[in-house]
């Protein structure tokens, strides 16, 4: 079955409106029994409204049958792998030959003629038309020439092979014409036996025409002819006459027209049916499966030993570098012990730097501390003690003293002078002036005070081992 | 397909995969793990030998930085040697006290940490590090304590004075000053590191 659907539809539409079309053909289940759907062709170009087909081949048949065919194939002692209606090649070359010689607006038709069905398609502007079937081909007509002919009263009777080279040498006869001399065979004993079956051929090409074209259309139609009948002489020229077309030359290849159903599917493109009975097809694809499985493992082995191969050889090639890279490794390993060391000893040097720096970093000038103080300290005032030390770190000095009242000073002036010379001096941040109280000391009233003097924070002073050594020095001449 | 095809077909299946992971893991996996080892000892062995080739050019400022480090090393390690030296720390300070006219009536060590008058910090960094504490009473005129005074400061290595207490000298008619001094002599160990043996 041919069924066109329309290609807005999708293709699994298509297939679908096909198996329906199939199943109402067939008149039985398509589940119980062999059956197949393949794309045939799609119209390149649409209808005047725009409308273009997909048309897609069915075929079906019952497994009883399906079964037969392939256990008297099984049983002549081959292995069927497909089974095809020999119809499907007529068509597909049909189809195929009709869209290539296709010409414009003109209707073109190829009629594949076969040796047991022939084939009729018509297409136009890259549009499939229609695809009929015609059960008559050369078979028929060689089949008609095998009854008994009365030749003059006599009995002539041709055997089948004698009957099919007379089709091809001779063709369709003249009425008049002598075809075999020695048997007196002429045209009018041959005639009447295929004008039937010639009729019924023009008969439903005729009726496929008006069917499946426009009456416009039909005015200007040009018929080819293809496959094994159409070298009959004279047969497409009595075809082409009687269904009112224009014969064009064949397009065929020589091979290909000539030849039979056989060398048209070989040839031709091929169709993906197949009607294997349904046991037979799941046979045939777990065997397929199973090969696939083993080329596959197969496959994947090669690559494997291939790969082992590639990677030892890489392997191989890496430890050669490998070695020839410690080898010079080698050659460098004195400086490379070198920078070591000398990284080792940075790194315990900085480490040690940063531990002088947390130990040593809050320290204080306490001798230049008391040469200020020394300075400072106005005659009158007398300290009578003095402490250096580290305030939450930041080194301060608390004096304790006393300063005389009367006099030619005052006490808190004399404070205030000596606040403000320590205050002048560089290192000395502030000065603070705590409890005060006044007493007598020796009969003289003074006035006692206490006093904190912040002090700047100095760096830790430069400490040579030069120093150290003279301490050692002077260590050495002490000792006894 | 029957259902004993399909058992036939899943245990060939298993076969082949099984046939090929076995070829796979005999064949293949061992050298792929050592070409990848191998790829990475390269790489690691490469960088090495750019770096360490590159080096050989500068043994002689290698050498060169290396001395200073080493001068500087060794200076550091001098001026902790008091702190390491106690006895040789005691004569310095007698010492001192002497060339600034200062006498000593007091020099006792003192606990710088929990575990006594010696603390090693050994234990937290890893470094042999001595520190030392010394509380001491010197008497004399102001300005020899304060000569005293600087000399300790400067001349005994790391030192940190911590304290000083000043009074006069009760009873006394030279105008003596008492000083009560608490130092810290700190000693730093700079030697580099020892390389972990292999193996443990």
């Amino acid at each position: 079955v041919c069924t066109a659907a329309h290609q807005g539809a999708g293709s699994a539409q298509a297939a679908k409106a096909a198996r329906l079309a199939l199943a109402e053909a067939a008149g039985f289940a398509l589940d119980a029994n062999p059956h197949s759907l393949s794309w045939l062709t799609s119209d390149t170009r649409g209808t005047e409204d725009g409308s273009a087909s997909i048309h897609t081949l069915g075929i079906a048949d019952t497994e009883d049958t399906a079964k037969a065919l392939a256990s008297w194939i099984k049983q002549a002692g081959l292995e069927p792998s497909a089974l095809i209606p020999d119809e499907v090649p007529g068509i597909a070359a049909a189809v195929d030959a009709a869209l290539n010689l296709a010409d414009g607006d003109n209707i073109t038709v190829v009629l594949h003629i076969g040796e047991h069905r022939s084939a009729l398609a018509a297409a136009s502007k890259g549009r499939l038309r229609f695809i009929r079937q015609i059960a008559i081909g050369t078979e028929s007509l060689v089949q008609a020439w095998t009854r008994e002919l009365n030749i003059d009263g006599r009995t002539v009777v041709l055997d089948h092979t004698g009957a099919a080279e007379m089709l091809v040498r001779v063709g369709i006869p003249e009425r008049r014409q002598v075809v075999d001399p020695e048997r007196g065979i002429t045209g009018d004993a041959l005639l009447p036996l295929v004008q039937p079956i010639l009729q019924r051929c023009v008969v439903d090409i005729k009726q496929s025409l008006r069917f499946g074209l426009e009456e416009k259309e039909r005015e200007n139609v040009t018929v080819f002819g293809i496959g094994p009948g159409s070298n009959v002489p004279a047969l497409m020229r009595l075809v082409a006459d009687q269904s009112a077309m224009n014969l064009g030359a064949s397009p065929a290849k020589p091979g290909r027209a000539s030849a039979g159903m056989i060398d048209t599917w070989l040839e031709g493109r091929q169709i993906s049916v197949n009607l294997l009975p349904r046991g037979l097809q799941s046979q045939l694809i777990d065997r397929r499966v199973r090969r696939g499985l083993w080329v596959g493992v197969a496959a994947t082995l090669t690559l494997i030993v291939a790969d082992a191969a590639m990677t030892r050889f890489e392997l191989g090639s890496q430890e050669r570098a490998a070695a020839d890279l410690r080898h010079r490794m080698e050659s460098t390993a004195p400086a490379s012990a070198l920078m070591q060391k000398l990284t080792s000893e940075q790194s315990a040097l900085s480490s040690a730097r940063q531990r002088v720096s947390a130990k040593l970093d809050s320290l204080a000038d306490w001798d230049a501390v008391m040469v200020m103080l020394a300075r400072c300290t106005p005659e009158s005032v007398k300290l009578v003690q003095v402490n250096f030390l580290f305030d939450n770190g930041r080194p301060v000095c608390r004096l304790s003293g006393h300063a005389p009242i009367g006099g030619l000073a005052d006490a808190s002036a004399t404070l205030q002078r000596f606040m403000d010379a320590m205050s002048a001096t560089g290192i000395v941040r502030g000065c603070r002036l705590g409890a005060a109280q006044r007493s007598e000391i020796g009969g003289t009233a003074v006035q006692n005070f206490e006093m904190t003097v912040s002090l700047v924070q100095l760096p830790a002073p430069a400490q040579s081992p030069d120093a150290m050594t003279s301490a050692e020095q002077a260590a050495q001449e002490m000792s006894p | 397909m029957s259902n004993q095809d399909r058992r036939q077909l899943v245990a060939q299946a298993a076969i082949g995969v099984t046939l090929c992971f076995g070829a796979y893991m005999l064949l293949a996996d061992g050298p792929r793990t050592r070409l990848q080892t191998a790829r990475a000892e390269v790489q690691g062995l490469q960088a090495q030998v750019q770096g360490a080739e590159s080096m050989r050019d500068r043994i002689p400022a290698i050498t060169k930085s290396l001395e200073a480090v080493e001068r500087e090393s060794a200076q550091v390690n001098q001026m902790g040697k008091a702190a390491r030296d106690e006895r040789g720390l005691f004569a310095a300070l007698m010492a001192l006290a002497a060339k600034h006219q200062v006498r000593l009536d007091e020099l006792n060590p003192t606990r710088m940490g929990p575990g006594g008058a010696k603390e090693t910090t050994a234990k937290t960094t890893g470094q042999a590090d001595v520190a030392v504490g010394y509380s001491m009473v010197a008497v004399g005129a102001y300005e020899n304590i304060a000569g005293f005074l600087a000399a300790v400061s400067t001349e005994l290595g790391y030192v940190a004075v911590r304290t000083v207490r000043l009074a006069p000298e009760p009873n006394d008619t030279a105008r003596l000053v008492r000083a009560t001094i608490e130092t810290e002599h700190y000693s730093f160990d700079v030697s580099a590191p020892q390389p972990i043996a292999e193996g443990h």
